[in-house]
C-alpha cells in the first residue's frame, strides 16, 4: 500500500488570469474559452502518484480555486489558510495581471503561518507571439524568474488551451510536498516517474524531471 | 396526471396506509410508481385495499414539519398534493392516513363522484355498483335534501377550487395579465398582490415576461396607465442615454480598468445560451456591456463586481431593449447591491440567517455542518450572491427569478422595511404547501392577502433563503450518509450546478416558507401544543 498524503493547494491571482481554466484542464482535461467568473470558491481534488525508485507515494491535491475579483479578496484567507502550496497565476500578456502577483505574495508571507510553497504561474502561453499567438509578453521571463528566485518560489508557464505545462505544475507541487528529491541535473530517463491514477491511461507512465 | 410537470427521481415509492374507523384499524403497505400514479389512481387503490364504500379523507405525514411539530398530517386532495407528498414526504416511506368521514348521508357512494368526474378506468363491476348507488342517492335525496345540497355545493366548490388550482399553478399568460388591468391598462393596487401571488405559484409565461417583469421589479411607479408607462419608458430611455454618454465621454484611461473587467466578464457570461452565443462584437454582448458599465459609472460606490453580469443577463435576454433592461437591472440591484459591498456584511448576515433557519428545520444537519467546519455556510456563497441563478439551467433561472421577485413587495426591492401584515395564505388561494386552519376562504375576495412579506431574514428577501434551505434539506441525507466534509460538500454542490430540479426545489421552498410564515406571523398559535388537526384545515375532510 502506497503512503497517502493530502495537501491543500490554493489558486490565487487577478480576475481573468486563468485560474479556473487551469483547474478545469487539470481535472477534466478540457478547455473552454468561456469559463464563467468564479464566485466564492470552488473545490476539486486529484490524486498524484509518485514513483521514485522503490519509493512510492500518493499525494491527494485538495485544490481551492478562488474568485479573482478584488471585491472577494476578503474571502481568500478562508481558502489559503492551512495551504501548503499556493499557485499564483498571472496572464503572461497582461501586465496588470502580473502586478497583482506581488499583492498575493505579500498577503501570504504576512498571513500564512506555516510553510506555504509558492508557485508563480504565467498562463496563456498560447496567446504569445513566440508560440504563434497574437499577443506580446507583458513581462519578460528573466524579470519573473529573478522575482521568483528572490522569494524562493518556482516559476512555471502554462497554457490551458494547448495543455502545456499543467500536469507538470501539479506534479511539481505534489513532489515538493512529498519531499521527493528533485534532480537538478539534465533529465534522466525514469529517474522520477510521476503517474496519476484514476485516469483512463493509467498504464501510460509519463516521466518528467524538474 | 395533471401534475405531469413534475419529475420524480425514484421509480417506486413505498406507501404505508393506516385506515381507521370506529371499529378497527387496518394497515396496508404497497409501492407505486410515482410517475404514473395520479390522485385518482391512488383513491382507487385505497378503495380496493380497504374495501371502502364510504366518503374518506386522505392525509399524509409531512416530513418537513416533523422537527417543528411532531407528526403533522397534510391533506392529500389532488394530483398536486400527491406530487408534493411524493417529492417531500416519501423518504423512506410515504405514510398515509385514511379516515372515514362521518356524514349523515353516509350512503352516498364514492363511485357516484368518480363517474361524475369522468374517470375512465372504471371497471364493469364498479359501473354496475355505480348505477345502483345512483339509485340509492336518488332515493335518499328526499329525506336528506338539505344535507345533500350542502354536500353537493361543498363538492362543487372543491371541484372549482381544484380546477382553479390547476390554473393557478400554470404560468400567467398574456390573456390573464390583461385581466389584472383596468380599462386604461392600469394595474390596480389591489390586483398587484394577486398578480404576485399568481406568479409565486405559477411563474410567468415566457412571452408575457417582457410585460410583467418590469412590474414585478417595481420599475414603474404604482398606478400608471398603459399610456403613462409608455411615456415613462421613453423618458427613462432618454435618461439612460444621457447616463451612458456621461461615462463614454470620459478619457479612456479613466475608465479602462472597469470597462476591461466588465468586457472580460461579458465575454464569458452565459455564452452557451443562444442569445449570447454570438460573435464577441455582436450587439447583444455590447448591450450587456453598456448596461453594466453605465451602472458602474453611475454608482461608483457600487461600481462593477463579478456576478453582476449573471444578474443582468436574464434581464437582457427577456427585455431585449437596452434602456429598459438597464432600468430593470437598476431596480434589481437596489435589492442585490448589498451582496456586493466590500465588507461582506450583508452576505454574512444572510449566511447567519440561513444557518438559523436550517437549525430550526433540521438541527441535526445543522450540527453536522458545524462539526465538519461548514457551519459558516460559505459553501452557499454563489447561491446567495446570485439568488441561485447559476444553480439552475438558464431557462429555469428565469422562472426562479420571477418567483423570487413575486415574494417582494412593490417598491421595496431596496429592502426597506414594510409593516408586517398577517398572511392569509391558504390552500386554495395561495399555494399547495400552505397550512392554514382558517382556509377555505373564497379566493375572489382575498385581494388584501399578501403574497409578499417583509422580513429581516435575508435582508428583506427571505424566500431566497428558503430556496437554499430546500436544496440543503433535499441533499442532507446524502451528505450525512457519505460523511462529506466541507470540501467534498463544496465539490458535490458544484457538480449539481444546473442539475437541480426547479419544481422540486420551489415546491419544497414554498412549503417551508409558508410554514415559516405561519409560525412567524401567528404567535398566538403555539406550534408545540397544536394538534395535527389544526393544520389539516377544512380541506382535509374531502368527500370523494
Amino acid at each position: 500500500m502506497d503512503e497517502v498524503h493530502t495537501t491543500k493547494v490554493v489558486l490565487l491571482g487577478r480576475t481573468g488570469s486563468g485560474k479556473t481554466s487551469l483547474i478545469v484542464r487539470y481535472i477534466s482535461s478540457v478547455f473552454s474559452e468561456n469559463v464563467k467568473p468564479t464566485i466564492g470558491a470552488a473545490f476539486s481534488k486529484k490524486t498524484v502518484q509518485l514513483i521514485h525508485g522503490e519509493e512510492r507515494k500518493q499525494v491527494v491535491l485538495a485544490i481551492w480555486d478562488t474568485a479573482g475579483d478584488e471585491r472577494y479578496e476578503s474571502m481568500a484567507p478562508l481558502y489559503y489558510r492551512n495551504s501548503s502550496a499556493a499557485i499564483i497565476c498571472f496572464d503572461l500578456a497582461d501586465r496588470q495581471s502580473y502586478n497583482k502577483v506581488d499583492f498575493w505574495v505579500k498577503e501570504l508571507v504576512e498571513k500564512v503561518e506555516q510553510n506555504c510553497k509558492l508557485y508563480i504561474c504565467g498562463t496563456k502561453t498560447d496567446l504569445l507571439a513566440e508560440y504563434g499567438g497574437p499577443l506580446k509578453r507583458a513581462v519578460g521571463p528573466t524579470e519573473v524568474m529573478a522575482y521568483a528566485k528572490k522569494l524562493n518560489a518556482k516559476f512555471v508557464e502554462t497554457s490551458s488551451k494547448s495543455n502545456y505545462g499543467i500536469d507538470d505544475l501539479f506534479k511539481l507541487v505534489a513532489a515538493d510536498f512529498a519531499g521527493f528529491t528533485l534532480c537538478e541535473a539534465p533529465p534522466i530517463e525514469d529517474s522520477l516517474r510521476l503517474q496519476e491514477p484514476n485516469q483512463t491511461d493509467v498504464n501510460e507512465k509519463s516521466s518528467c524531471c524538474f | 396526471m395533471s401534475a405531469g410537470i413534475m419529475q420524480h427521481e425514484s421509480e417506486a415509492v413505498r406507501i404505508q396506509v393506516v385506515y381507521e374507523d370506529q371499529q378497527h384499524v387496518e394497515i396496508r403497505a404497497f409501492a407505486v410508481d410515482p410517475s404514473i400514479t395520479s390522485y385518482n389512481n391512488l383513491k382507487f387503490l385505497l378503495m380496493g385495499a380497504f374495501k371502502l364504500q364510504c366518503i374518506f379523507a386522505i392525509t399524509y405525514l409531512s416530513r418537513s414539519a416533523t422537527s417543528l411539530d411532531s407528526q403533522i398530517y397534510l391533506a392529500l386532495n389532488s394530483d398536486w398534493d400527491l406530487d408534493e407528498a411524493f417529492q417531500n414526504a416519501s423518504d423512506p416511506i410515504l405514510q398515509l392516513r385514511v379516515t372515514k368521514i362521518k356524514l349523515e348521508d353516509d350512503e352516498i357512494n364514492l363511485e357516484d363522484d368518480i363517474v361524475q368526474r369522468g374517470i375512465p378506468s372504471v371497471n364493469n363491476k364498479i359501473v354496475t355498483k355505480t348505477t345502483k348507488t345512483k339509485a340509492i342517492s336518488k332515493h335518499i335525496s328526499v329525506p336528506f335534501k338539505h344535507t345533500i345540497k350542502n354536500h353537493i355545493s361543498k363538492r362543487w366548490s372543491r371541484l372549482t377550487s381544484a380546477f382553479n388550482d390547476s390554473i393557478r399553478h400554470s404560468p400567467v399568460t398574456m390573456a390573464e395579465w390583461q385581466a389584472f388591468l383596468d380599462e386604461e391598462g392600469q394595474l390596480l393596487r389591489s390586483r398587484a398582490e394577486d398578480l404576485r401571488m399568481r406568479v409565486f405559484n405559477g411563474g410567468v409565461e415566457p412571452n408575457a415576461r417582457q410585460i410583467i417583469w418590469p412590474h414585478l421589479l417595481s420599475v414603474f411607479p404604482a398606478e400608471m396607465t398603459e399610456d403613462d408607462r409608455s411615456t415613462y419608458l421613453v423618458v427613462k430611455g432618454r435618461e439612460y442615454a444621457r447616463m451612458k454618454l456621461r461615462w463614454q465621454g470620459l478619457p479612456p484611461e479613466k475608465t479602462a480598468d472597469i470597462t476591461s473587467m466588465i468586457m472580460k466578464d461579458v465575454l464569458r457570461t452565459d455564452r452557451s445560451y443562444p442569445y449570447f452565443a454570438v460573435e464577441s462584437n455582436h450587439p447583444n454582448l455590447l448591450k450587456l456591456f453598456n448596461i453594466l458599465a453605465t451602472y458602474a459609472f453611475t454608482y461608483p460606490e457600487i461600481s462593477y463586481c463579478q456576478g453582476m453580469s449573471d444578474l443582468a443577463a436574464p434581464l437582457l435576454v427577456t427585455m431585449t431593449d437596452e434602456a429598459t433592461t438597464f432600468w430593470c437591472f437598476n431596480a434589481l440591484m437596489s435589492r442585490m447591491k448589498v451582496n456586493f459591498s466590500s465588507d461582506g456584511s450583508a452576505m454574512m448576515t444572510k449566511f447567519e440567517h440561513l444557518s438559523q433557519l436550517l437549525d430550526r428545520w433540521d438541527p441535526e444537519f445543522c450540527k453536522y455542518l458545524k462539526d465538519c467546519g461548514a457551519g459558516d455556510m460559505f459553501f452557499c456563497y454563489r447561491w446567495i450572491l446570485l439568488d441561485l441563478k447559476r444553480e439552475f439551467s438558464f431557462n429555469d433561472a428565469l422562472r426562479l427569478y420571477e418567483i423570487i421577485w413575486s415574494t417582494l413587495p412593490h417598491n421595496s426591492l431596496g429592502g426597506l422595511p414594510r409593516p408586517l401584515s398577517a398572511p392569509r395564505l391558504n390552500r386554495s388561494c395561495s399555494n399547495p404547501g400552505t397550512l392554514d386552519s382558517k382556509s377555505d376562504a373564497n379566493c375572489n375576495d382575498n385581494s388584501e392577502a399578501p403574497a409578499t412579506y417583509y422580513s429581516h431574514y435575508g435582508y428583506g428577501s427571505p424566500f431566497v433563503l428558503f430556496l437554499c434551505l430546500s436544496i440543503l434539506l433535499q441533499h442532507r441525507d446524502h451528505i450525512m450518509r457519505n460523511q462529506m466534509d466541507h470540501n467534498t460538500m463544496a465539490m458535490y454542490f458544484d457538480r449539481l450546478v444546473r442539475k437541480h430540479d426547479l419544481n422540486k426545489v420551489v415546491i419544497k421552498a414554498r412549503l417551508l416558507f409558508s410554514d415559516f410564515l405561519r409560525t412567524e406571523l401567528a404567535p398566538e398559535s403555539d406550534p408545540e401544543t397544536a394538534t395535527p388537526g389544526d393544520y389539516e384545515g377544512v380541506d382535509s375532510s374531502i368527500s370523494c
